[in-house]
């Protein structure tokens, strides 16, 4: 069943209104999820099972959310990625926009990359599978 | 009366009061001594009702402490965990801190005196209507103290609804979204309406008591 | 206080929903606390409850293997207060489970025909010991102690201990009229 990439916004913002307790209006197409719109570790997990229930998909844990990067050396030193932790998070996270985060691939900042495009870019590519 | 009777009876008084003379008891007069022997007697009244007041000094589900700031918009309360609190025993075994719950309890009771503050204690009840997106960052362990800063949002046609959030010491430990009922029991029942007063006059007793001890310059920064 | 919130599984279907009972009483002392003239049972502790039906349904999902702690309150709903003499019914059914947690939705009733709606609770569990923020936990589960494993080990024996020797108990119709 193919949705809109507009069908699918309107769900997502629905989504994090409910799992946040934000306004409709706070969640704009660059609004950062956690940043921005508040959301905790737990909130993460809400919002993955509601997407699931939404889109009647299944999001496997580690799939929305790149896991366990912290802490392996080769990717992540003194707080920063590595070339090849910068190289195996775009692998991970193809859907997020990493033009900001080069510049400074601080791991305290991976967060910002985690936005409403970058969920509303997630869910179309498991949805709208093409034939 | 006859005077036989009037005898037997006198003798009877003076024969009590010498009985307890005897014994080294103060002298007794005679209203006294009825007073005593008399079980509808005012002593006894007096036991009877602190039973029932008992409770009042013994507040076991207080769930604040300490009142920081209050304003007509705004309360800032603490709650103190000690290991002294029965239920750390089993929440958890080996690992005890503060139940989520007991945070969203210390919400609702900051955001009832938040009520009665702004209304001069005009409703009895103060209960949670609606608790939305609370969510647990940080555990409280025994030693420290959770710290609730609830805001009132909006006023509504049966209460209010708050936005708080708490901190474990320092450390942000949760944020809430409460919806509080704000009533007396008489709004709903009739018959119920005696109740109110005497609920009232217990919460007033009880906000004494929470700032009880305080001086202007509270010394304890937190 | 202890802190257990429920007495009995009436319904246990594993990784699936679950049923407790709690009875109000008078003689628990905290419900003369806060409103003395009229106790009612604090709705933070109607949470608990719900919590801890659920919190062992998940537990048992997964052997409890995980420590299950509860994480969020999506929502909870009060429509009526309860009180002493009441008996609390908590129906409580697994959303989703995953690695990290579970989601969990349930019903609170007063028992009684037809029952009485006391609240709607939506709670979500984690598994603490795979959250990502890399805190450690000790390793022995003391989540999950003997003062619950039990509730679910006496659901499974569903029978009443009799007094006297062999046959039925007897029906309370039987001894109204003596």
């Amino acid at each position: 069943m193919a949705l809109s990439r507009d069908e699918i916004y309107k769900k997502v913002q629905g989504v994090l209104v409910d799992a946040l307790s934000v306004d409709e209006e706070e969640v704009t197409p660059t609004a950062v999820i956690r940043d921005d719109l508040g959301a905790e570790s737990i909130d993460f997990l809400d919002i993955s099972f509601r997407l699931e229930k939404a889109f009647n998909i299944k999001i496997p844990s580690g799939e929305m959310m790149p896991e366990n990067l912290a802490s392996d050396p080769t990717l992540v030193q003194n707080g920063r990625l590595t070339d090849a932790g910068l190289t195996e998070l775009k692998k991970r996270m193809p859907f997020s926009d990493f033009t900001e985060f080069e510049k400074d691939p601080e791991v305290e900042k991976m967060s910002k990359l985690f936005t409403v495009n970058m969920l509303v870019n997630f869910i179309e590519s498991k949805v709208n599978i093409p034939a | 009366m006859n005077a036989n009777r009037i005898v037997s009876v006198s003798s009877f008084f003076i024969g009590i009061s010498s009985f307890i003379r005897g014994f080294g008891f103060r002298r007794l007069d005679f209203p006294q001594a009825l007073r005593l022997a008399n079980p509808a007697s005012h002593r006894y009244k007096r036991i009877l009702e602190d039973r029932r007041e008992e409770h009042h000094n013994s507040v076991k589900f207080n769930l604040i402490d300490h009142i920081e700031l209050l304003s007509d918009q705004r309360i800032v309360a603490v709650k103190f965990v000690s290991l002294a609190e029965e239920y750390l025993a089993d929440h958890f075994p080996t690992f005890p801190v503060l139940p989520g719950v007991m945070m969203l309890e210390a919400i609702t009771q900051a955001a009832g005196w938040l009520m009665h503050h702004r209304t001069g204690f005009a409703k009895s009840m103060a209960v949670l209507k609606e608790a939305k997106n609370v969510k647990y960052g940080q555990f409280v362990a025994p030693g420290n103290y959770l710290k609730v800063d609830v805001e009132l949002a909006k006023l509504t046609e049966t209460g209010a609804t708050f936005k708080a959030s708490g901190f474990a010491g320092a450390d942000p430990a949760l944020q809430a979204r409460v919806e509080l009922s704000y009533f007396n029991l008489g709004d709903k029942q009739p018959e119920l309406a005696e109740l109110d007063g005497r609920l009232i006059e217990h919460h007033r007793m009880r906000w004494t008591v929470l700032n009880a001890g305080r001086t202007p310059s509270d010394a304890v920064a937190i | 206080m202890r802190w257990i919130w429920i007495d009995k599984f009436i319904e246990f279907t594993p990784r699936t929903s679950a049923t407790a009972v709690k009875c109000v009483t008078l003689a628990e002392e905290h419900l003369h606390d806060l409103y003395p003239a009229f106790p009612i049972v604090p709705h933070s502790l109607i949470v608990e409850g719900m919590a801890q039906t659920a919190g062992i349904l998940v537990g048992e999902a997964r052997q409890f293997k995980e420590k299950v702690i509860l994480a969020k309150i999506g929502r909870a709903t009060f429509h009526r207060l309860v009180r002493p003499g009441d008996t609390i019914v908590y129906k409580a059914k697994i959303d989703q489970l995953a690695d990290h947690g579970a989601s969990i939705s349930g019903v609170v009733e007063i028992a009684g025909d037809p029952p009485n709606i006391v609240a709607e609770i939506e709670l979500m569990f984690s598994h603490i010991d795979q959250n990502i923020s890399g805190v450690k936990f000790p390793e022995h589960n003391f989540v999950f102690t003997e003062q619950f494993t039990e509730l679910l080990k006496t659901y499974r024996v569903s029978a009443p201990v009799m007094l006297s020797e062999g046959g039925t108990p007897p029906k309370s119709k039987d001894l109204a009229g003596a």
